[in-house]
């Protein structure tokens, strides 16, 4: 055996506070926002409803992607015409970075833009989004009527930023609410979600 | 007074221009946003190519200041560059693009891998043999990619390649200086073995290099590692590992993954970790972990067989000897054979548990180290206490038989399995601050395993412990050896008694160094109303008297121990040590030696006693102005702890020693000496 020495201990600290994310298959973080028109939610108001959580930022390009083709809003309509499901857009970004909007603003956004969310949650404290590990926009969470997280990841298989490719793109989250209606497993559960850092 | 107006003036003007300075700045950047943030340039190394030959692209990001692009794996968020060649003909191909080593860019909470200013991602480029196609060949494709600022803006540019397929391979001179600095701006492809383990959700990544001085870890795949979490790097004999407080689950269900490396000099290499996650759990371990482990649990065994030597365990042992004599005489080999598995099950189980105590406490933050239960005065003033009355039992001071005892008196004392089992639990407690030399490296080394397999190392001590004795009580013909008992053996009991007192003694020691005068005129009030009252149970007064004062004497026990100091904070050390005493003393040109000691640490005493404090080795010291750092580990000091771990310790004594040196230059590596001293080593050391 060789003799044990010199040796040396160094400690990195990757000095940032960390991002705990939620986890898929354990209980979604509980959290409590206000909507754009001033209403407060609670996550376990929706027990026993599946929820959709949509990070959005008007000004970033894979958001306008998505809404700029009518894709976002079509999916949101799919969705919330299905039995107890609820939709909840977030936006995270804090006061003076882009895609922070007032409540009157995102109001005024959602109606030109044709936005079917049940609701648009403010979190500019970016509390839900760093409960949830949201890093980017869209980043798309889907919590089953148990509380658990089932899906988080990206919108669709599509990561381009092209208008164009939203086109024939599998949507990962309208999947997950089959699944979740059939009592299947959600398959995929995680993906690598695609767009703009969100902006904290 | 004009000139100060003139100085006022020259100020203000000064100011203007600074203000003036600072909109032209600001103004320009915002001007920024508009048009591209990067501009791509693609070359390729050689302008003519043959046929069955390969050359390579460099596609150059031109990112203008403050915005960046990402890396392969881009982190919490971000894309990396694509590139999309379009009808390339058949027979060339274009390979994977090998991507420069990355910096983070942090947006708290979200860390992303990326690049500032210039970065030159290159991609290998192959031309087949059977490819009968000669002259210029023009290649046509698309680049996308994401730069980011605090905005992200996606872009793209149509790129095009020209080359010459003909005779011979001949390269681009404008080109070669790119691509000499881009190839060395790739990490390294190393060949280190290296593996990890997913260990209850922190990544522990080993690369079998002891060399390396890691200063950042890229994992190459998304999804893997929680990027914003915290990383400790350990240095050990042969490798280095990082331990990484956030690994995805998803970590665990693939077989390996590549990832670079950054040393703090820059140099960065690029590797494949195989997963050991599997293996490590269900001990199944690989030919090529088997080595490794073989040696840690052997010197396991060893270290726990050469405990039975240490002073501090001898008394207890002493008594199991006598113990073992006696079953010579009325104990069948079974009975023997079933005292000895107990004893054995005492032992390993006492480790067991006190492993798991010092596993969790280290797992929820606490720097403790072994021997830990002698850091706590309640604890050294029961078991002075304890030894004690062995020791007055072995001088036939008194027996106490009570119905649940069939012989023997005290826990530790009799006869029976449970006696057998708990001398097992005592020889543990005692023996375990008297660090062996092999205890502390296999100890030192088991913190770096997995829970399931540090453990196993702590039961094999716990077993080479039990080991002599498991071996007496399991043979008849060892039994068949030792002395016929007869009436020497009231001597040698009474003998054995003397040992059990010195320990105490040195327990009480201990305890005055840590809880002071009080602590120790508590314990010996304590010691004085357990003798009354043992004197007060071999009277002949009727059994309510002696319950009565035996009650009394309880409650007066009871509140002694309430009021009993607790543990005082590293007040004591004679020469204090800090991680920055260290420090200030390696930035001069000085000798350093620094010891770690612990009153309760037997070979740190005799080593003070016999060798640091003799005339010799002090005017050794002096001559050669030595500085002489003495960290007390008596009680719990976290630091101390961290510095023993940082030469793979676990335990006290450990003596380093750094030579001095000339002005300017560096310091050598360390010395460690070993942990049992002679004069002659020390001052050979130093003299050297």
């Amino acid at each position: 055996m060789k003799k044990l020495g010199l040796s040396l201990l160094a400690v990195v600290m990757l000095a940032v506070s960390p991002v705990q994310a939620a986890v898929v298959g354990e209980a979604a973080p509980a959290f409590t926002g206000t909507d754009t028109n001033g209403t407060a939610h609670n996550l376990s108001d929706f027990a026993g409803k599946t929820v959709v959580l949509e990070w959005t930022n008007n000004g970033c390009p894979f958001v306008r992607k998505h809404y700029d083709t009518g894709n976002m809003q079509s999916a949101q309509e799919t969705a919330t015409a299905m039995d107890d499901v609820v939709w909840l857009r977030v936006i995270s970004s804090a006061e003076g970075k882009q895609g922070f909007l007032s409540g009157e603003e995102a109001n005024a956004l959602a109606e030109k833009e044709g936005v079917k969310a049940t609701a648009t949650l403010l979190d500019p404290s970016g509390e839900i989004g760093k409960a949830y590990g949201a890093a980017t926009t869209p980043h798309m969470f889907v919590i089953n009527p148990e509380g658990t997280l089932v899906y988080a990841g990206a919108i669709d298989d599509n990561s381009s930023y092209d208008p164009a490719s939203v086109e024939g793109a599998t949507n990962y989250v309208l999947a997950a609410l089959e699944s979740v209606k059939a009592g299947e497993s959600v398959d995929p559960a995680e993906t690598k979600p695609y767009g703009c850092s969100v902006k904290y | 007074m004009f000139m100060g107006d003139n100085n006022c003036m020259k100020n203000l003007v000064f100011m203007l221009f600074l203000v003036a300075s600072f909109f032209v700045t600001a103004s320009s950047q915002a001007q920024e946003s508009e048009g591209p943030k990067v501009k791509l340039d693609v070359a390729i190394e050689h302008e003519q190519i043959v046929p069955g030959e390969s050359s390579t692209l460099a596609y150059t990001q031109n990112i203008i200041p403050h915005w960046h692009t990402y890396w392969k794996n881009a982190g919490d968020s971000g894309e990396p560059m694509r590139i999309n060649w379009q009808d390339v003909p058949e027979g060339i191909e274009i390979g994977e693009m090998l991507w420069p080593v990355p910096e983070e860019v942090i947006y708290d909470p979200l860390v992303n891998f990326g690049y500032h200013g210039r970065a030159t991602i290159l991609a290998p480029i192959t031309i087949s043999e059977d490819f009968n196609e000669k002259g210029e060949i023009t290649l046509n494709g698309k680049a996308d990619w994401l730069v980011c600022q605090e905005i992200c803006i996606p872009e793209f540019q149509d790129i095009s390649l020209s080359f010459v397929v003909g005779e011979e391979l001949s390269v681009n001179q404008d080109h070669e200086v790119l691509f000499e600095m881009a190839r060395n701006s790739l990490p390294k492809q190393a060949e280190w073995r290296a593996e990890y383990a997913d260990n209850n959700g922190d990544l522990e990544l080993t690369v079998y290099n002891p060399d390396l001085k890691i200063d950042q870890l890229f994992v190459e795949d998304w999804g893997l590692i929680h990027y914003a979490a915290n990383s400790e790097i350990i240095s050990q004999d042969t490798r280095v590992t990082i331990r990484h407080e956030g690994a995805h689950s998803g970590i665990r269900d693939i077989e390996q993954f590549a990832f670079v490396i950054v040393e703090e000099s820059g140099n960065a290499y690029r590797l494949t970790a195989e997963n050991k996650t599997e293996a490590m759990g269900s001990l199944e371990t690989g030919a090529a972990e088997l080595p490794s482990l073989v040696i840690i649990l052997g010197l396991a065994l060893i270290g726990g067989i050469i405990l039975n030597l240490m002073p501090c365990v001898f008394p207890v042992l002493s008594m199991k000897a006598l113990h073992l004599a006696q079953s010579n005489t009325h104990e069948s080999s079974d009975h023997a054979l079933k005292s000895g598995l107990a004893y054995t099950a005492g032992v390993i189980l006492s480790f067991l548990i006190l492993a798991a105590i010092m596993l969790s406490l280290r797992a929820s933050g606490a720097a403790i180290g072994w021997g830990f239960q002698l850091q706590d005065p309640l604890i050294v003033g029961s078991l002075a206490l304890l030894i004690f009355f062995i020791g007055l039992n072995l001088s036939g001071v008194f027996e106490i038989r009570l119905p649940f005892m069939n012989a023997g008196s005290g826990l530790a004392g009799q006869d029976g399995l449970v006696g057998s089992f708990f001398t097992g639990v005592l020889a543990t407690l005692v023996a375990t601050p008297c660090t062996a030399p092999f205890m502390a490296v296999a100890i030192g080394a088991s913190l770096l395993l997995p829970t399931v397999m540090a453990l196993l190392v702590f039961a094999v001590l716990g077993f080479g412990l039990a080991l002599p004795f498991l071996l007496i009580s399991l043979s008849p013909q060892i039994r068949a050896k030792l002395p016929k008992p007869g009436t020497w053996m009231v001597t040698f009991k009474q003998f054995l008694a003397f040992p059990m007192y010195a320990t105490a003694l040195w327990l009480i020691w201990v305890l005055g160094s840590q809880g002071g005068t009080d602590a120790v005129v508590v314990t010996l009030i304590v010691g004085l109303a357990g003798v009354f009252l043992i004197w007060v149970l071999r009277t002949s007064w009727k059994i309510w008297v002696k319950i009565l004062i035996a009650l009394v004497v309880a409650l007066f026990l009871a509140w002694q121990f309430l009021m009993m100091p607790s543990s005082k904070e590293s007040e004591l050390e004679i020469l204090a040590y800090s991680p920055d005493t260290i420090e200030e003393a390696l930035d001069s040109n000085a000798p350093v030696f620094i010891e770690m000691t612990a009153d309760w640490c037997i070979t740190c005493q005799v080593n003070k006693k016999l060798v640091l404090d003799k005339p010799d080795v002090i005017q050794s010291f002096l001559d050669h102005e030595v500085t002489y750092i003495r960290g007390d580990w008596t009680n719990r000091d976290s630091n101390i702890t961290k510095f023993l771990n940082s030469y793979g310790r676990n335990g006290v004594p450990i003596y380093v020693y750094y030579e001095g040196v000339d002005a300017n230059s560096d310091r050598g590596e360390p010395v460690i000496l070993p942990q049992v001293l002679t004069q002659e080593k020390v001052i050979n050391l130093i003299q050297n």
